[in-house]
């Protein structure tokens, strides 16, 4: 696979300002084009990740 | 690399129609469209026929109407098994711009073009129409059809910046459907299918991003489809609230369309955010979509019935270095994109491109250069091999997703039932191309082919009484209305017994109302000059007015030829309230003004005309007038050339140019007519030598032996003919004693007044008209006449003896008035000669021919171009039938 950020990629608004990107996504990232998709999809492995360690350490 | 630094991003949005764009511009919703139209070109574009989209974008593509691109039809017969195939990008015949760009050069992305399946082997990167839609659940593999990604290479990269309708939340669903809480997604499945179409937009535009991001590319085109199924799907919930839909569904689903046209702004702010201030960029639609009172409320009986709510006219936007900015295009047409992308790149168009260069949208116009055609030009286009196959299981699925789309029904189980269903909607598709294109007798040809196997449509009997009508060939086009009336009858009773519920239908609309039937007879009787009979039945259609824009449309042309113009006014006025859209009334609406001597409103009802078809010679011929009138003698020159460019048959518009070019301009060169005629000479040569030109825009010179019933025409016939020319004659009227040998007419001259197209068929032969009749022969062509002049009061006695002979009156019983009467006629006719410049007149008198027929013959052989043999033209005359001397 080319090009595609194996980190999430850094979404700005036009003041330059970072924006969060929302776990649920949004139509503004699918705007985007594909660096909001992949930003969202990123965001959703960190939080899956994030669930899945809390819940493994849950367990254990 | 990339080949130079000019780029061109062509975004297509299949349906986009400013009637819903203007509101949400207004209201500050669409900014980035906002900002492309302040920064450059914008305008209606015109669709073509049918309006299909795989088509449509086939000519957007080429520059060509479809009978010379290929494509034809969503689907077709598959060469390569039994069953059928949706049209791909190897059904298409001729070149795209990126085909002809990779000839030159140039990088092309070309993302979701409709065809464009399996992807093209260009230099660049071409994601083909298969790519975005999902046919799986997304627990299960979501595969990307083989060849959907060129270069292979880039094929799982690609694949993987696809969204599936599934991975879509709350977040994504809500813009568009605020109260999706309130919804049973098990039940109602509009929300799936939303989730689709939004999710299949995604997938595009993610493609297209990464190629405009991560490519080097001089042309990129990426084909939207997300507004067309969004208004297929939804425009019915737009507000306002049809009539009869119930509130609860209306409320939920009342946001979709806004909402679609907002989030393809917030698409298109993407790309402007991504490209730089010397790439140029189009934005087009290849039709509109009804979103106001002329939506349709049910679908017509019909495959590919989806097509009945597209609108004619389209959203065109170009922006870029050179490009005139916050200015409004008419006449743009689907044909003219490819033309002018290559003319930005600097190359030359296709002379078999359909479409032409957008000029005006330049701020500086560079010359159009010219080539024969791109598709003989040897090279690698990166067009597939004839020989390459598509996998049919890939077919497989795309059809199921147009089947899904509405575009067609499923495919007979029957695999020939279903190869001959394709094949006949495909031909009659072709048809529908030709008559858009003009070509009526083409369009005929294939009609007949389909009537022939299926006797029983009225779709194709209707269309070959237009085609019929189109071609003034009156009494086929009325037998194929009495056979559509008892086609429609048979289909009413097949669809009343018809157990097939699966489409909506509404029977007595469909498939075609009887009162069509009465239109089109109507019509016909305008054209054949008959308004009162025409009326008659016009007047009595009970048709539902906001149904029927062309009931009044034909009412307020009939008034037109009874030349009561402000009745006229009023119904092209109704006509217009009913479809403010319609060019043809406001055409007509501009006449009735014009007729009123109301200039300036004439003029701003054809310029309205004219932007919505711009292939449109009489709205142009009128509206010259109507500038002629107002003293705006240069605009009104260009309308007449615009005219004639056109339709060059409307010879009365080169008679207006050399008028206006001799009297008032007097600046010749400034005529784009004589641009190949390179003259030193002086004002009066120049103006000459222009009206030559002019005349040579005519269809043909045409001679004419005329003057007044016994002034010795049929002797001057007789001496044509020995001369060595062909006589137009059926030879119905034989000689008698007043004309012995012979009277050398044709029956359907008599009937000029009422009907001149026999004039098409006279070519090099002489043809005798009486002048009674010369001020009816049409403008379309040049005339040589040759005007036989006698005495009064010898062609008075010499009728006078004629019709004696023959009965018709006694001797001796002289009618009265016929000298004013004969000598009115002849004013009339030099009055006319002298103001057409169509028309050369060699006046020949009758006693000189008897007297000396040499030198007349010498005459009359000179002004015909010296090809006839004067000497035996000469042996004709018999100076013994001079018998009227007086």
């Amino acid at each position: 696979m080319q090009n595609i950020e194996k980190n999430s990629p850094i979404i700005k608004d036009k003041d330059g300002k970072t924006i969060e990107v929302p776990v649920e996504g949004s139509i503004g990232l699918l705007a985007l084009g594909y660096k909001g998709l992949m930003a969202w999809r990123m965001k959703r492995k960190e939080v899956g990740n994030l669930l899945n360690k809390k819940e493994n350490e849950q367990k254990k | 690399m990339s080949k130079k630094n000019k780029k061109v991003l062509l975004i297509g949005w299949d349906a986009a129609d400013w009637q819903v764009i203007h509101p949400l511009m207004d209201a500050g919703k669409m900014p980035a469209m906002e900002r492309l139209v302040n920064n450059g070109v914008m305008g209606n574009i015109s669709t073509l026929e049918p309006v299909l989209s795989p088509m449509l974008w086939s000519s957007i593509t080429t520059g060509k109407y479809a009978f010379k691109h290929g494509v034809h039809g969503f689907t077709e017969p598959d060469p390569n098994s039994e069953s059928i195939r949706p049209v791909s990008s190897l059904s298409r015949k001729a070149k795209g711009i990126w085909n002809i760009l990779n000839q030159n050069g140039y990088k092309s992305n070309v993302i979701s073009w409709w065809p464009s399946h399996p992807a093209e082997p260009i230099n660049g990167v071409m994601v083909s129409n298969f790519y975005q839609r999902a046919n799986k659940s997304i627990d299960k593999a979501w595969e990307m059809a083989k060849g959907t990604v060129h270069p292979e290479s880039l094929a799982e990269t690609i694949a993987a910046l696809r969204v599936h309708p599934q991975e879509l939340t709350e977040a994504h669903v809500k813009p568009f459907i605020p109260r999706l809480a309130e919804i049973n997604q098990e039940e109602d499945k509009r929300v799936e299918m939303f989730c689709k179409i939004l999710a299949d937009t995604a997938s595009v535009h993610s493609a297209g991003t990464w190629c405009v991001e991560n490519t080097e590319w001089d042309f990129s085109a990426i084909y939207f489809d997300g507004i067309d199924h969004f208004s297929h799907g939804f425009m019915k919930y737009h507000p306002p609230q049809l009539p009869g839909l119930p509130d609860t569904h209306f409320e939920l689903y009342k946001d979709i369309i806004n909402g679609a046209y907002i989030f393809h702004d917030m698409i298109l702010e993407r790309y402007l955010q991504l490209i730089d201030d010397d790439t140029y960029i189009i934005l087009v639609s290849d039709h509109g979509f009804h979103s106001d009172h002329l939506r349709l409320t049910s679908l017509p009986h019909e495959p590919a019935a989806p097509a009945f709510e597209h609108r004619r006219y389209g959203i065109f936007c170009m922006s870029g270095p050179g490009i005139k900015k916050d200015e409004t295009l008419t006449g743009v047409s689907l044909l003219d994109i490819a033309p002018t992308v290559l003319h930005l790149f600097g190359l030359p168009i296709g002379e078999d491109m359909d479409g032409k260069v957008l000029v005006n949208a330049f701020e500086e116009p560079q010359k159009i250069k010219l080539i024969d055609s791109w598709e003989n030009v040897a090279g690698n286009s990166g067009m597939h091999p004839k020989e390459m196959a598509e996998s049919s299981a890939d077919a497989k699925n795309a059809i199921d997703q147009l089947v899904e789309l509405g575009y067609i029904d499923r495919p007979d189980e029957n695999a020939e039932k279903a190869r001959n269903n394709a094949y006949q909607e495909n031909r009659y598709n072709l048809a529908q191309a030709y008559i858009g294109a003009n070509k009526h007798q083409e369009a005929i040809d294939v009609l007949l082919e389909l009537h022939q196997k299926s006797p029983d449509s009225s779709r194709f009997t209707l269309k070959l009484s237009d085609c019929y009508a189109e071609l003034n060939r009156n009494k086929e086009a009325r037998e194929m209305i009495q056979l559509s009336k008892e086609n429609i009858t048979k289909e009413r009773e097949a669809l009343k017994n018809s157990k097939n519920k699966r489409r909506k239908v509404n029977p007595e609309n469909i498939p075609t109302d009887f009162k069509i039937l009465d239109l089109k007879e109507a019509k016909i009787l305008i054209d054949e000059n008959k308004p009162k009979e025409a009326l008659e039945i016009l007047t009595k259609l009970d048709v539902s007015v906001s149904k029927a824009p062309n009931l009044h449309l034909h009412i307020g042309r009939c008034y037109i030829l009874l030349k009561k113009w402000k009745k006229a006014e009023e119904h092209f006025k109704t006509s217009l309230n009913i479809d403010p859209h319609k060019a043809t009334a406001l055409h007509g609406l501009g006449t009735a003004l014009l007729r009123q001597n109301k200039y300036e409103e004439a003029i701003e009802n054809f310029l309205l005309a004219i932007e919505h078809i711009y292939n449109f010679p009489f709205a142009h011929y009128h509206l010259g007038e109507a500038l002629f009138y107002i003293k705006e003698y240069e605009a009104a020159a260009n309308a007449f050339e615009v005219c004639l460019s056109q339709n060059p048959a409307i010879g009365k518009a080169r008679n207006w140019l050399i008028e206006i070019y001799t009297n008032h301009i007097q600046k010749p060169e400034n005529s784009a007519m004589i641009e190949k005629v390179e003259i030193e000479n002086n004002i009066e040569e120049k103006i000459e030598e222009q009206k030559e030109a002019i005349k040579r825009k005519a269809l043909g010179t045409i001679t004419v032996v005329s003057g007044l019933p016994r002034s010795g025409t049929s002797m001057m016939m007789q001496m044509l003919e020995q001369g060595g020319m062909d006589i137009f004659t059926d030879k119905k009227r034989e000689a008698d004693e007043s004309n012995p040998k012979g009277y050398y007419e044709h029956e359907a001259v008599k009937g000029t007044m009422k009907n001149n197209k026999w004039v098409n068929e006279v070519g090099d032969k002489a043809v005798k008209v009486i002048s009674q009749l010369l001020p009816s022969l049409p403008a379309r062509y040049n005339y040589k006449i040759i005007f036989m002049e006698r005495e009064l009061n010898e062609v008075i006695d010499s009728q006078h003896k004629m019709l004696t002979r023959d009965g018709k009156i006694k001797e001796g019983e002289y009618r009265t008035g016929l000298e004013i009467a004969f000598k009115n006629n002849l004013d009339k006719v030099n009055f006319w000669a002298t103001k057409n410049h169509h028309v050369e007149i060699l006046k020949i008198p009758y006693t000189a021919v008897i007297e000396d027929p040499k030198t007349q013959a010498e005459k009359i052989n000179e002004f015909l171009g010296n090809k006839l043999d004067t000497n035996k033209m000469a042996a004709v005359v018999d100076a013994k039938l001079y018998r009227s001397k007086v």
